[in-house]
């Protein structure tokens, strides 16, 4: 087995993907004091507190709207509730940072709201300030909450029912079936849920930019560029890499334990109870307003702004943006892909721990944020350009100049790193689905390799080729710190104007390329939503084929 | 003379489909299988019974090439295929296989993966499909996804699949372990029904030894790799041949030979599987169906019953023998009982084996 190419290629690719996280790792473990002493004089404990406080605002802001919205689709019946259960999960298309300068472009001190209302007044009003705490979290819990209520909703939907009757024979009420049953019984993915979006806080780096509410992911972007302090950059990455890896293992432990809580039996869905009067109000209003505030009113306001200066902004620049976006998305995506591809295959052909252990490792990325993946690739990548250039030099008398970190390679580099895990968890799902046995018919029914790839392993994981394409292709869009400290000089994406233009408050200006992030991000949302419903679909089928 | 030697050998030869001679398979230091020796004849349908974990799927995996040996030699249609330096590939071995999970694909159609197999004009694929579809019942079926259908017809549709080659010989690996009870007694008799029209050799890897029974002119006993007994159902059923055989393949019950024979008729057949009767070092066994059950007074009783399981078609007796020995009794259930009644006890068929089985 260890002399498979296959084997040793997979390995090196690991070994390659693993040099940012061991590039923090090795420099956090030999700081120099004067730069911890630098970094405590300045800010370190007030970014600490802030992260944390953060972190809890989001993490409770995500758990109650979350499974709330979760149980009301899955227990009730109201009107419109069909509708709901899917467009719930369309804040996900919505990156934080266009939320949030949406909202603070309107309901800043000088935003569009409070200089209408002071205008029709005649007077000052006091309006809560935006720009706060609150503010930040209010903003990354609309945006978060979809990972919460997908997880709490499958897990909700797949309780058995009998457990629920059991609960109401024994005499407890709806309300108390919830706090009592279902949700101590959806807790494995309800956490899981709100550990993800715990790393997605962390790992934010527009939000809490444009709300200057300071983080670590801003102060690595302070330090590497603003003071270029890359020690203090690097220590700082190094803190934020200890916070994830800490998430990232309650969220591996947690996903053990979460099969232990599945109970299989009775495959009767749910029969929703049916809301009358004013509850039946109140269960349509309340998903209106989380998606009104959440999707409806940005993109509104998205539209409007596009509309009124289309004419200026659909120009070559734009279109330069658009391309420059769209082909380091899309080479990003086949490389994945193909090493999405060379890790599921490796899984399947040497099936073990070590093969595991690998595959588990290289998408270990998807839980570390991409200023921390920069930072680790920066530094390796620059070494490189260095010697490079000096083998270049000498030997051929030119500078071939920065190869990595001139051009879109780190960016690609990086990326790869970061969001390996979606195409490689895709491609393997659909691998996995191809049993051993299915192989084994295929050969015993006459049929080469060859064919058994084409005909059988092809057709089934191609499904899981084109959605994992598409999400690493719309996560690469939006992508913006990774970007920001990778890009080669005067290289711009969507994502990267955003930043510069809306740093500047040209809200006006970031409409376009905010609102074609946003179209792009509705296409896996939109896919992810019809997947829901294919499924609730065949579900109700295999139900009537019981009651037959 | 030599000519009319060797036409007696072709004619043998043309018999046995399939031969495997004291083949081997070991995983580290676990032997999986364990010189096992094997024949099989056309239209010969045979059963490789044994608990799981036996190795008995192991040996099918390694007929139908999908695993290599480590010693001994398979022969498939006078080719070997399996031996020292020499395995060839499941695609060459020209086998049906029918697998535990069904292993339909989930994107072909019922008619693709029927057709999955067949080569040549489009005209004889098409006609073989629809032979295939007729004997299996689903002609309407041809263009439902393997999803859209249920258990009992993913199972036909898998049969169908494996038939539609024309395979001289196709192999079974528990292909009913998946269904509900019902469904299962129906299919097997079905599916032999359907392997006999198409004129196949069969092997049939199971655990349920009622399936065994049901489907094979021969059976295979295996227990830890080993060959424990070969034989019809009715030898292996009747006349096993250690006593863990017994108790694998029915009910038995275990007597010391000295307290025993007391229940013997003098007409009772005895199997003997021991070299040389001894009181001391031999047992009984007898199955429940052998004995029967008369009321008697409490003085001339042999024990009395302790409680009855009513099922219907049979009753089962839990008898307790003088001075204090459990065993049970399968009789008539129009003869009711009632606990503590005494009776008399006598054999009708036994088997006599070691005290202490070799194989426990």
């Amino acid at each position: 087995m260890h002399k498979s190419p296959w084997f040793f290629i997979s390995v090196l690719v690991c070994a390659c993907l693993s040099i940012p996280i061991v590039t923090i790792l090795f420099f956090l473990f030999r700081a120099h004091l004067e730069v911890w002493q630098y970094l405590w004089e300045t800010r370190l404990l007030e970014l600490i507190w802030n992260t944390v406080r953060l972190a809890f605002g989001v993490g409770l802001g995500t758990f109650l709207l979350g499974t709330s919205l979760a149980w009301l689709v899955v227990m009730y019946q109201f009107p419109g509730k069909n509708f709901f259960e899917g467009t719930l999960l369309l804040p996900l298309a919505v990156p934080g940072y266009v939320i949030g300068f949406v909202f603070l472009s309107q309901w800043d001190y000088t935003g569009t709201i409070p200089m209408l209302l002071r205008h029709s007044l005649g007077r000052d009003i006091w309006l809560p300030e935006i720009r706060s705490y609150p503010g930040v979290v209010l903003v990354l819990t609309l945006v978060l909450y979809p990972y919460v209520y997908l997880l709490s909703r499958a897990a909700f939907r797949e309780q058995n029912v009998t457990l629920l009757e059991v609960a109401i024979s024994l005499g407890k009420s709806r309300k108390q079936l919830y706090w009592k049953v279902a949700l101590p019984m959806a807790r494995p993915s309800i956490a899981i849920g709100v550990l993800l979006a715990l790393m997605e806080t962390l790992a934010d780096f527009g939000t809490v930019e444009i709300f200057s509410y300071d983080t670590f992911t801003t102060a690595i972007y302070q330090q590497w560029f603003g003071m270029f302090n890359k020690a203090a950059a690097i220590q700082l990455a190094g803190i934020l890499l200890i916070f994830t890896l800490i998430l990232f293992y309650f969220e591996g432990k947690t996903r053990g334990q979460a099969k232990y809580y599945q109970i299989h039996g009775s495959s009767r869905p749910h029969t929703p109870f049916p809301l009358k009067g004013k509850k039946a109000v109140i269960a349509v209003l309340y998903p209106t307003v989380v998606l009104g505030i959440a999707f409806v009113y940005p993109v509104l306001v998205l539209g409007i702004w596009v509309f009124q200066g289309l004419s200026d902004q659909l120009d070559y620049r734009y279109w330069n943006l658009l391309g420059n976006t769209m082909t380091v998305a899309a080479i990003t995506g086949i490389v994945a892909i193909s090493l999405a591809i060379l890790f599921a295959y490796g899984k399947r052909l040497f099936p073990g721990k070590f093969m595991y252990g690998l595959t588990r490792f290289a998408s270990m990325g998807y839980a570390l944020p991409g200023s921390v993946i920069a930072v680790g690739a920066l530094l390796p990548l620059s070494v490189a350009d260095q010697w490079i250039n000096l083998f270049s030099e000498s030997w051929f008398g030119q500078s071939w100049g920065l190869i990595f970190t001139g051009s879109m390679l780190g960016m690609v580099f990086a990326y790869t790193v970061r969001f390996l895990a979606v195409p490689f968890n895709s491609i393997d799902t659909n691998l996995t689905a191809i049993t051993p046995t299915m192989d084994m018919a295929a050969h015993s029914l006459g049929a080469h390799k060859r064919r058994i790839l084409q005909e059988i392993h092809f057709p089934l994981i191609k499904s899981g080729v084109i959605t994992g394409f598409i999400i690493i292709f719309v996560d690469v869009m939006k992508e913006m710190p990774a970007t920001l400290l990778l890009r080669p000089f005067g290289f711009n994406t969507l994502a990267t104007r955003i930043w510069e233009l809306t740093a500047e408050a040209y809200w006006e200006d970031a409409a376009l390329p905010a609102l074609t992030i946003v179209c792009a991000a509705l296409v896996p949302v939109v896919l992810l939503i019809r997947l829901g419903g294919s499924m609730s679909l065949k579900y109700k089928m295999s139900a009537h084929e019981r009651d037959d | 003379m030599p000519q009319k030697k060797n036409f007696a050998l072709e004619n043998f030869l043309e018999e046995t489909i399939l031969t495997c001679q004291s083949i081997t398979k070991r995983f580290g230091s676990i032997v999986a299988v364990n010189d096992l020796d094997l024949e099989l004849r056309h239209h010969e349908f045979l059963a490789i019974l044994g608990p799981s974990g036996c190795g008995k799927s192991t040996a099918l995996r390694m007929i139908a090439g999908f695993e290599s040996t480590d010693s001994g030699r398979i022969t498939l249609q006078n080719k070997q295929v399996s031996g020292p330096n020499c395995l060839v590939p499941p695609q060459q071995r020209n086998l049906g296989m029918v697998f535990q999970d069904l292993a339909l694909f989930p994107h072909l159609s019922v008619a693709q993966n029927i057709m999955f197999g067949l080569n040549g004009s489009k005209e004889t694929k098409q006609k073989r499909l629809k032979q295939m579809l007729e004997l299996i019942g689903l002609q309407d079926s041809a263009a439902k996804m393997p999803h859209m259908i249920s258990g009992g017809e993913q199972q036909r549709v898998a049969i169908a699949r494996a038939l539609a080659p024309s395979p001289e010989l196709i192999l079974l690996d528990e292909p009913f372990s998946s269904l509900d009870y019902q469904l299962r007694v129906q299919l097997r008799k079905d599916i032999r029904n359907m392997l006999r029209k198409e004129q196949v050799s069969a092997i049939l890897v199971t655990h349920d030894q009622e399936e065994a029974f049901i489907f094979a002119d021969q059976m295979i006993v295996i227990h830890q790799g080993r060959v424990m007994q070969k034989g019809t159902p009715s030898e292996i059923y009747h006349e096993p041949a250690n006593p863990w055989v017994a108790a694998f393949v029915g009910e038995a019950n275990f007597l010391p030979y000295a307290f025993g024979k007391n229940f013997l008729m003098p007409e009772t057949p005895l199997i003997n599987q021991v070299q040389s009767v001894e009181e001391a070092t031999s047992q009984l066994m007898v199955r429940p169906e052998d004995i029967s059950v008369e009321r008697s007074n409490s003085s001339n009783a042999d024990g009395l019953i302790r409680y009855i399981d009513f099922s219907g078609d049979q009753q089962i007796l839990k008898i307790k023998l003088f001075p204090d020995t459990l065993i049970q009794a399968r009789v008539s259930s129009r003869q009711l009982w009632n606990a503590e009644d005494y009776i008399q006890v006598r054999f009708h068929h036994c088997t006599l084996f070691p005290m202490k089985s070799e194989d426990a």
